[in-house]
């Protein structure tokens, strides 16, 4: 795990690089003069190797930006490609499984199943991948390692703390293997000290395993972790800035 | 995995999982009781033409059930006997009368007077005395089931029936009867005694046909020489007197609606329980679609919950069948459980379980994954 999560080298090849990319698009909720207009011609990309920050204030259009990437919903208008692929035509289904392919999940509120211990909330992950009996515990149980956790893998949810219960969810998230990792308020529920924990993780998955990172955050805290930092207003991208790195020098924008 | 999430899904809230239980093991000993009683009335209803060990019937025109016995003239025994196919022909009488009880009080019972020589028509089942007992005069068979309703203690009692001597010669065990008129087997010529009827009559002529002859056939031809008479098989005679029992009195009608009742009572439990379930695991299902699972991935998660419901509730359901059935062990109560009782009340209560969870797996079908966003 690195300790210091500012990325050093931008990557050599940016385009081979680049595994979402959004191309103009806007997203509608509704129709006539009661249509909300949640994310207007957006265009951006997300490469491996990088931590991008989208910052903005409520009802900028920040979750609907989060749930384009994600594939989680279908642009209204241009065109989102995960990992070269159009998902304008794609099914409920197809979609679904693009995300198990592609990308992993970090949630606000952890979104752990209650019922399951911290080790088994992994193993379902590893199962929709077909990998189950031992092989998922002992997979699940090394996930829980790997994000120091090893101890509470027989934990429930309810009595993990709230770092403990994010980093179960970013263990989860790594289960599927995924080169996205796309992270919606991920320090949001919890206190200064566990959220510094997790975006040092959170930048290391980016930077030590070579998988781009979105997240999607109020928390002005995280801005040391980005490569890159997006901000919304009403639904439009209106900034685009590299992380300086740590000679102080700034990068172009993309 | 879907399996331990789903059981984890339903032991979590261990009260509804006990209500839920509750529901369907109650559906199951109702469906199973209800069905276990229809077949022993349709046992019982039938038992005397199942046991008689003939192949055909030769009865007076439209009888409809064996208990409803019509005077045939006795000769035609003779011209069955002549008939092509027959290997032998069995006066059979059935009549009811009363029986005298120590006490003073009277029962109705069916008298079954079969020629002890041949045996056909006779007692099944016989654990004390013996059929060659009934050669002599004034000598009946019972069954132990009904021995203490007649006032019977042992062989070799005697009682009135009939306004004529009867000595009890023999027990059968589990001879159960449809009317609760309880049959008194004995020899043809006893019965002509008991029952009053006049001779030269019987009830029935049981035919059995010869091992080189077509049964159906030897029944064509006997119809045909006795159109004023019915020749049935064994099997149609059967049937007949279960449905008219069963279908024309309407009793069998009640229990399978009992039966029907069950089964939606147990479906709208089982619906509800599982529907309450899955609504409040929604965020749970929309966070596995979010992660990318597909929805028969959700559905097996609900299916799964159902089939266990299945499992749980019927094992304790058939363990209240099977105490109604030790219970009714000895009484008068026509109950049978027969293997395919169980094969298929499982089958149907796993239909049922799975069946009702349809309204929640159409719920589950509708979740949405950027809810887990809100």
């Amino acid at each position: 795990m690195i300790a210091n999560p500012v990325m050093r080298h931008a990557p050599a090849d940016p385009d081979h690089d680049v595994v979402v990319r959004l191309t103009r698009v806007s997203v509608t909720y509704g129709s006539g003069h009661t249509a909300v207009h949640a994310l207007k011609d957006a265009s951006a990309e997300l490469r491996r190797g990088e931590v991008l920050i989208v910052n903005g204030p409520s009802g900028s259009g920040k979750s609907t930006f989060l749930q384009v990437m994600g594939a989680l919903i279908t642009p209204t208008s241009g065109d989102v490609w995960i990992r070269g692929r159009s998902i304008r035509d794609l099914s409920a289904e197809a979609l679904s499984r693009l995300r198990l392919e592609c990308l992993g999940f970090i949630f606000q509120g952890y979104n752990l199943l209650p019922t399951l211990t911290a080790w088994e909330n992994i193993a379902v992950m590893l199962d929709l991948k077909g990998v189950r009996g031992r092989e998922a515990e002992r997979r699940s149980r090394a996930l829980l390692e790997t994000v120091g956790l090893s101890h509470r893998a027989d934990a429930f949810p309810r009595q993990l703390s709230g770092g403990e219960r994010q980093r179960t969810a970013i263990a989860r998230a790594l289960a599927a293997d995924p080169a996205v990792i796309l992270a919606d308020e991920p320090t949001a529920a919890i206190d200064a000290s566990a959220g510094r924990q997790i975006a040092t993780l959170l930048a290391a998955l980016a930077h030590d395993d070579r998988r781009a990172v979105l997240i999607v955050t109020h928390d002005a805290r995280l801005r040391d972790f980005a490569t890159r930092y997006l901000c919304l207003d009403d639904g439009r991208l209106i900034d685009d800035e590299r992380a300086e790195d740590a000679t102080g020098v700034a990068h172009a924008p993309a | 995995m879907t399996w331990r999430l789903a059981w984890r899904n339903l032991a979590h809230e261990r009260v509804r999982l006990l209500m839920t239980l509750a529901g369907v093991a109650f559906c199951v000993a109702l469906m199973g009781s209800q069905t276990a009683i229809l077949i022993g009335c349709i046992r019982a209803a039938a038992e005397l033409v199942d046991h008689a060990g003939a192949d055909l019937w030769v009865t007076s025109k439209n009888t409809r059930a064996v208990d409803f016995p019509v005077e045939i003239d006795e000769t035609h025994r003779y011209r069955v006997l002549a008939a092509s196919g027959v290997a032998s022909a069995d006066a059979l009488i059935v009549r009811y009368t009363f029986w005298r009880r120590p006490d003073g009080g009277n029962e109705v019972v069916t008298i079954v007077g079969f020629d002890v020589a041949t045996g056909v028509g006779g007692p099944w089942n016989l654990v004390a005395g013996s059929v060659s007992a009934l050669r002599l005069p004034d000598t009946v068979i019972i069954d132990r089931l009904y021995a203490e309703r007649l006032g019977v203690r042992a062989l070799g009692d005697v009682f009135d029936v009939g306004g004529r001597r009867a000595r009890v010669v023999g027990f059968t065990q589990g001879i159960l009867t449809f009317t609760q008129a309880p049959y008194v087997f004995t020899s043809r010529e006893n019965a002509l005694q008991y029952s009053r009827f006049q001779e030269g009559l019987t009830t029935y002529v049981l035919v059995r046909a010869r091992g080189d002859a077509d049964a159906s056939a030897v029944a064509r031809g006997l119809r045909a020489e006795l159109s004023h008479l019915d020749t049935v098989s064994t099997r149609r005679f059967s049937v007949r007197t279960s449905y008219y029992w069963l279908v024309e009195t309407g009793v069998g009608i009640a229990l399978i609606v009992g039966v029907v009742l069950s089964l939606i009572v147990g479906t709208i439990i089982v619906s509800q329980t599982l529907y309450t379930t899955t609504l409040e695991r929604l965020p749970e299902y929309a966070t596995l679609r979010a992660l990318g699972a597909p929805t028969g991935y959700l559905n097996a998660i609900v299916i799964q919950q159902a089939v266990m419901g299945a499992v749980l509730g019927y094992g304790a359901g058939v363990l209240i069948i099977i105490g109604l059935l030790v219970a009714a062990r000895g009484t008068h109560l026509p109950i049978a459980a027969p293997w395919w009782l169980w094969v298929d009340l499982a089958a149907l209560t796993l239909v049922m379980c799975v069946g009702a969870s349809i309204v929640a797996v159409r719920r589950v079908l509708r979740v949405d994954p950027t809810s887990v966003f809100r």
